[in-house]
């Protein structure tokens, strides 16, 4: 290829100069006659191959000459195959895709790359006849400016212009699709060439899942990458939040995993704030490799609290992963609502257990507030359990289908429910509440009462999973704890057809289920089938720390989310009790009202949900008592990485067999110089070869 | 007494006839007659030599031949000179910028002794 062929022409022209020159300088010969020219004859004859030899060289060294001197203005460049050509005269149609992800906004050399991209793309936006031409920018979303290739390409351009990069990723192959749709729309003739031209950075995060096969076979395809030849250093804040349930009164530990996408290792300067408390960690980060650092902040008020961690001594090639915002409601003590027909006093009976279980003494006393409130099933709506943290159930008695209902839509929008089986009523509640929740709740067992004449009997636990749920915390005790339990079931258990195997926590010896935990939407339903009553599993010493671990673990599932990905569709449920949605508001940090996302009502409550997310930040829901959330919006994690798929994967591994041009903008500046240098340098040895050769056979 | 430029195909088949002569106890008397420009080409540029003797015409430039030339023709005449002598005749080598009256004059002085 060359960046200039008119020179190639004027080369090829010159090529018969020398020897136009040689004809028409070469002197007219003066006759002479001579007594015999037997001697002249003979010594050019002996002189013959020399003198042929000699002009050979000559004429061969100043051709040379000539076609190195065309071809090193001609400018060739090698390797970088285009398929589709920016200045090409057919007619067709071109449909050219700009990726505006947040990786697009690094910089290499002082230059953003989507700047570097922009300027690719607008060679492609050309305007001439025969040629239809759409601009298609893609991030999370692919928009695309028409809805069919144009020749109004001044809008285009205008709309190239105005571009920037998105925090978000790229959705490649949403991209593609809405390429092959914009090219199914054309109304040029059905002979006309068919291209799409894929500007961007091609990291490797975005592209490696990229399936060309939405595109028709006969679309010609060019890929035109701004990434420099090695992967620019950077590092990132992945991810930051609290590691436990926020509560006031008490440390928050926070954690942020940090990134070092480079070949160096680097010193960290971490900046974490929570509300007005802030804290800095130093550390150190390897090359190509994460790291984990933690403090604790004790949160200054109740309610919810914004939050950032911030690297202060970054210097990288993509500065807006620098920091991260969360988001976290603090909150009091867990208020626990304790839904059993069991009166107080009675003992021994599983509520009475539970009760101290969840509020030991130590916690009782004049002054400090109830945290275990004791509710009937009648008493059952929203507004009693609205301030409850965690519905626990125990010896219930049977619900009703109404109050059943209640609890799945609590379960479903997040609120935890502990069930602890302690009659064979329970077996058909938990029937009721799995037909209530529908697919979101998949138990792995249904329970059912004992064969009737069968007595239960207690069983030794048997399978326990110690790597995860209560029984982590005993450690090498729990052996001998174990040995020491006499439960009694009050159900049996059998394998449902779906749910999941490790959502059984522990068995007994006789295959019943003793500890289920299973999702249902927002929510976790954990069910205990012990008769405590019947058990001497309450007076062992590993009850609390049981029942506090199963406590911890429903109340960490609300732990606060990580940062939302920018540009994905979000929905957040709200509980905004009897109080209607145009009461709501969003608003930033400053408090000001922000048009963001929409409010719909629907039979599970209020929701709020933003299509597509376009700042990095924290933005709050406010309605009329009150903040209702707070959420964090960041670009996702994985634009941090900068590294790019090489041309090598693009072109064999993930076109399927397609013809894809390939071209760097790194191979483009670096090529091209080298080659014209030695080009000229060659055109030069080639002259100097010349007067040599003469002086040569002169002598 | 011959003269001639000597400019033979066969230079032997000259003086083996020559010797003939001088097995009959003749005098034979080689005279080489040369022309300055035949001696040395003349200069110029480019030349169209023709031959005298239908021997054609060749176009050349004498100054990438001359030295060659002049070496070729300085070795023919050494090479008539050896074959006079050898033969047994007088050899003299006379230019024709020399008026032969004074060539003549001075060959019968040389043999008056």
């Amino acid at each position: 290829m060359f960046l200039h062929p008119w020179a190639i022409v004027a080369g090829i022209a010159a090529l018969g100069l020398p020897i136009v020159i040689h004809k028409l300088t070469r002197p007219r010969p003066t006759p002479f006659f001579y007594s015999t020219i037997r001697f002249v004859l003979e010594v050019i004859h002996h002189r013959r191959a020399r003198s042929r030899l000699r002009d050979v060289l000559i004429l061969s060294l100043r051709v040379l000459a000539i076609a190195l001197l065309g071809a090193a203005f001609a400018r060739p460049f090698f390797g970088a195959q285009q398929v589709v050509e920016s200045d090409s005269n057919c007619d067709a149609v071109r449909v050219v895709i700009v990726d505006q992800s947040q990786s697009m906004s690094a910089r290499h050399g002082g230059v953003e790359l989507f700047e570097r991209a922009r300027a690719v793309a607008a060679d492609y936006l050309t305007g001439r006849s025969g040629l239809g031409v759409n601009l298609i920018l893609a991030g999370a979303s692919a928009h695309a400016v028409f809805d069919a290739p144009s020749s109004n390409v001044a809008a285009l351009r205008d709309e190239l212009s105005r571009a920037t990069p998105k925090p978000e990723r790229i959705d490649v192959n949403e991209a593609f699709k809405t390429a092959a749709d914009s090219l199914a729309r054309s109304s040029a003739a059905p002979e006309a060439r068919r291209e799409l031209v894929i500007v961007s950075d091609l990291q490797r995060s975005n592209f490696s899942m990229a399936d060309f096969s939405v595109l028709p076979k006969d679309v010609k395809i060019q890929i035109e990458s701004v990434s420099p030849k090695t992967a620019l250093g950077n590092i990132a804040v992945l991810n930051v939040g609290p590691k436990r349930r926020p509560e006031m009164g008490h440390d928050l530990p926070i954690e942020v995993e940090i990134a070092n996408y480079s070949p160096i290792p680097r010193d960290l300067d971490v900046q974490i704030a929570l509300g007005d408390n802030v804290q800095r960690i130093r550390a150190l980060c390897g090359p190509d490799s994460r790291i984990t650092v933690s403090t604790s902040l004790a949160p200054t008020s109740d309610g919810w609290q914004r939050g950032e961690a911030r690297l202060l001594n970054a210097e990288d090639a993509l500065p807006a992963d620098d920091s991260r915002p969360f988001a976290v409601q603090v909150q009091r003590a867990p208020v626990y609502g304790m839904v059993t027909r069991e009166i107080d006093q009675n003992n021994p009976c599983a509520s009475y257990f539970l009760d101290r279980a969840l509020m030991p003494a130590k916690e009782r006393g004049a002054g400090n507030p109830v945290r275990v409130v004791r509710l009937s099933a009648e008493q059952l709506d929203l507004e009693t359990l609205g301030p409850i943290d965690l519905v626990v159930v125990a010896n219930p008695g049977k619900l009703s289908e109404e109050t059943t209902k209640l609890l799945a839509s609590l379960l479903r929008r997040g609120k935890p429910i502990f069930y602890v089986i302690g009659e064979t009523v329970d077996a058909t509640n938990l029937a009721l509440l799995a037909d209530a929740t529908g697919a979101d709740l998949q138990l792995p067992v249904t329970f059912a009462p004992t064969l009737p004449g069968r007595v239960a009997v207690n069983s030794p636990l048997a399978e326990i999973r110690n790597d995860r749920g209560p029984f982590r915390v005993f450690g090498d005790r729990l052996a001998e704890l174990v040995r020491s339990l006499h439960i009694r079931a009050p159900l049996v258990s059998q394998r449902a057809e779906r749910g999941l195997t490790d959502d059984v926590i522990a068995s007994y010896a006789d295959g019943n289920a003793c500890l289920v935990r299973s999702r249902c939407g927002d929510g976790v339903l954990t069910i205990l089938n012990a008769d405590l009553s019947q058990s001497n599993l309450p007076v062992s010493p590993g009850f609390v720390p049981m029942i506090a671990e199963i406590v911890d673990d429903l109340l960490q599932h609300r732990r606060p989310e990580p940062a939302a990905p920018c540009g994905e569709p979000f929905s957040a449920r709200l509980v905004i009790g009897s109080q209607s949605i145009t009461n709501l508001r969003v608003a930033g940090v400053d408090g000001k009202t922000l048009e963001a996302g929409e409010f719909v009502s629907d039979k599970s409550g209020a929701l709020w949900k933003w299509d597509s997310p376009d700042r990095p930040g924290v933005i709050s829901i406010y309605g009329k008592d009150g903040t209702h959330r707070t959420i964090a919006f960041a670009a996702p994690a994985e634009e941090s990485d900068l590294r790019s798929l090489d041309s090598l994967t693009m072109k064999d591994r993930l076109a399927g067999g397609r013809e894809i041009g390939y071209r760097a903008a790194a191979d483009k500046e670096n090529r091209i110089e080298s080659v014209w240098v030695w080009l000229a340098t060659a055109c030069s040895i080639c002259v100097i070869l010349e007067m040599a050769t003469l002086h040569l056979f002169r002598s | 007494m011959i003269l001639s430029d000597f400019l033979v195909e066969n230079l032997e088949e000259v003086f083996a006839s020559l010797r003939l002569f001088r097995h009959r106890n003749w005098s034979v008397i080689a005279i080489t007659l040369v022309h300055p420009e035949e001696e040395r080409l003349p200069r110029g540029l480019a030349f169209r030599f023709e031959g005298l003797e239908n021997e054609g015409r060749i176009d050349c430039s004498p100054a990438e031949i001359a030295r060659q030339y002049a070496k070729r023709f300085d070795d023919f005449a050494a090479s008539v000179r050896a074959l006079s002598l050898a033969s047994g005749c007088i050899y003299r080598r006379v230019s024709t910028t020399v008026p032969y009256l004074q060539t003549l004059g001075g060959f019968l002085v040389e043999r008056a002794g």
